[in-house]
């Protein structure tokens, strides 16, 4: 007998969607913020283009889409790992794992993915409005392949995001009280936010290094953006997709071992 | 074969040694200093299929530490540990679809959203089929009476409501061994009786494996005949709960009531007096003697009533670890000898 991972997924989106039912004033109050940010953003793009005509051949339309694309990528991940991957730490310091670890189903995957957070999902169509309407202002046809090609690079983004908050807090099976993981995703949507080439430009290029091969951020949004409005990058395609893979594998392997340094707090 | 098999068992905690105050504190953010806890000390015991046995002890025993073994939440330091041929640890999911943890202290249940969808949620972790879901939700809500209260959000119920919740979601998947941990802490009686009731009729009828931890001597006493009793993570007591009784209190309690309410002084100053309430006396008096002495008693003085009965259980144990140094050497192991 094995545990059926879809229907499993699809209690957790209800349930989770029920919860979000009795909190009414919280899903909204929880878009409005949301729209509000995009709203900031969107000003912060005209502010920057007021005063120069591109940012290292980033033209106001590309930046757009990128700004679209980063939407997508972090939406994404909010609505379905970051609750998640920030409950951990609460998870262990209480002892609540405990009941994560009775149950006859793979563990990293119910720790991922028990509650969704619905209003993060609000900012997909208003990603996807703007990557529609920057494109229109480019006027420049895509592919098939190429929006295929998009999707599957949004996924590999989610895939790195996802594996490396998950595998910093499930480390707090070691320091019990881990709250940094908040921080952590706010460094890497800061840094991801902006094109990847002004950072070539600081510091003889090592903050770009670090950011592409050693915490790699930068090619989420970034890259996926690149492959529609300006240049496919063979081999930094091939690179993110390897990246995305091994840090999931590592995640795992991650997850496995903490788990069994487990000590569970008290009853 | 025994359902459960342990053998040994040591768990070994590092405890981290936190300075006192604030330059403590500072202090062994550079130099950690660690403690070793033994927590669990060279225990083995044997459970069979279908047994209901208690674990006594105070806070700090291990024994939550030990069922938390038991289920795989922790790995032992040394020794073997084998539930229905299974090593908890490896956590298998063969074996976790056949216990079920009850923790009287932590909450399994989603707590914004009515229990029957937690149930639901069960039933796919579960793979538990539509219609055996159906039935076994049905009985479990009618032996607790809760069904009223299914679609009620789980932080509206009360704290026995709660629990009664807990406890059928623990039930849900038909789990072959309960681990139970405190499962009546807090309640009022009303609520521990009809707890403890479901778990007994659930083991009648399921044949299913129990091993409890409880501060309620009561819930020990109507639910299980044997008990281990461990003390600083050593068993000092396998056995039947009567034999505690017969091997550890070497006394019996004798309660005289006289009549009309005269009480002869020389009995009142007595060495072995427990209490003095007129027209009432109670003595304690060696269990060889007792029988002798109060027929003694009987004949010489003017007694409407004379009742002899054995200590309550709970003081019997509390003396058992007070004695505890001389006594975790030599482990009574009533079982092995019977």
């Amino acid at each position: 007998m094995r545990a059926e991972y879809g229907k499993i997924l699809v209690r957790f989106f209800k349930n989770s969607l029920i919860r979000e039912m009795t909190f009414r004033g919280h899903f909204i109050v929880n878009v409005a913020s949301e729209i509000g940010w995009v709203a900031m953003m969107l000003i912060f793009i005209k502010v920057i283009f007021a005063n120069t005509p591109d940012v290292r051949g980033w033209t106001e339309s590309q930046y757009l889409f990128l700004m679209g694309t980063h939407m997508l990528v972090t939406s994404i991940f909010e609505a379905f790992f970051f609750g998640n991957c920030w409950r951990i730490s609460e998870l262990v310091r209480t002892g609540h794992l405990d009941f994560v670890l009775v149950r006859p189903a793979n563990t990293q995957f119910l720790l991922s993915l028990e509650r969704i957070n619905y209003p993060a999902l609000a900012n997909v169509p208003v990603g996807l409005g703007l990557c529609g309407y920057s494109l229109l202002e480019i006027g420049q046809a895509v592919s098939a392949g190429q929006v295929s090609l998009f999707a599957l690079l949004i996924v590999a983004s989610v895939a790195i995001l996802y594996a490396l908050l998950f595998t910093f807090a499930i480390m707090s099976v070691w320091l019990i009280r881990q709250t940094g993981v908040d921080h952590l995703w706010f460094y890497a949507v800061s840094l991801a936010r902006y094109p990847a080439e002004i950072y070539r430009h600081f510091a003889g290029g090592t903050l770009w290094f670090v950011l592409v091969f050693v915490f790699p951020v930068l090619m989420v949004s970034n890259l996926p953006a690149n492959v529609m409005v300006r240049a496919f990058e063979p081999t930094m395609v091939a690179y993110i997709l390897v990246v995305a893979v091994v840090l999931v594998y590592l995640s795992t392997r991650v997850c496995h071992i903490a788990l069994s340094w487990y000590r569970s707090a008290s009853s | 074969m025994a359902a459960i098999s342990v053998r040994q068992l040591k768990k070994v905690y590092k405890v981290h040694q936190k300075g006192q105050g604030l330059t403590g504190s500072i202090k062994s953010l550079f130099r950690r200093q660690y403690k070793h806890v033994q927590a669990v000390d060279g225990v083995s015991f044997e459970v069979e299929e279908g047994e209901m046995v208690g674990f006594l002890g105070p806070n700090g025993a291990g024994k939550t530490t030990t069922l938390k073994i038991l289920s795989g939440l922790i790995y032992p330091t040394e020794g073997e540990v084998q539930v229905l041929g299974f090593i908890p640890s490896r956590r298998d999911n063969a074996y976790r679809r056949q216990f079920a943890l009850l923790m009287g202290q932590k909450n399994q249940l989603w707590w914004d959203l009515p229990a029957v969808e937690s149930f639901r949620l069960h039933k796919e972790i579960y793979s538990i089929e539509d219609a055996k879901f159906e039935r076994v939700q049905g009985e479990l809500t009618e032996l607790l009476d809760v069904r009223d209260l299914l679609h009620q959000p789980v932080r509206e119920l009360s704290l026995g409501e709660r629990m009664k919740m807990e406890l059928i979601a623990a039930l849900l998947h038909s789990p072959s061994i309960l681990f139970l941990d405190e499962p009546t802490i807090g309640l009022d009686v009303v609520a521990q009786t009809s707890i403890r009731k479901c778990l007994r009729e659930y083991n009648e009828r399921r044949k299913v494996t129990i091993l409890l931890t409880s501060h309620y001597m009561q819930d020990i006493e109507s639910l299980c005949e044997r008990v281990l009793v461990i003390n600083d993570g050593k068993l000092i007591h396998d056995g039947l709960l009567a034999d505690i009784l017969d091997r550890l209190a070497g006394y019996k309690v004798l309660t005289l009531r006289f009549q009309n309410g005269r009480m002869p002084e020389e009995l009142t100053q007595r060495a072995d007096v427990v209490e003095v309430r007129p027209p009432q006396v109670t003595l304690r008096l060696p269990k060889s003697t007792a029988a002798k002495e109060a027929s003694r008693l009987l004949a010489r003085y003017d007694i409407s009533d004379l009742s002899v009965e054995d200590p309550p259980i709970e003081e019997v144990i509390a003396q058992m670890f007070r004695a505890r140094d001389g006594m975790a050497e030599s482990v009574v192991r009533t079982r092995d000898l019977s």
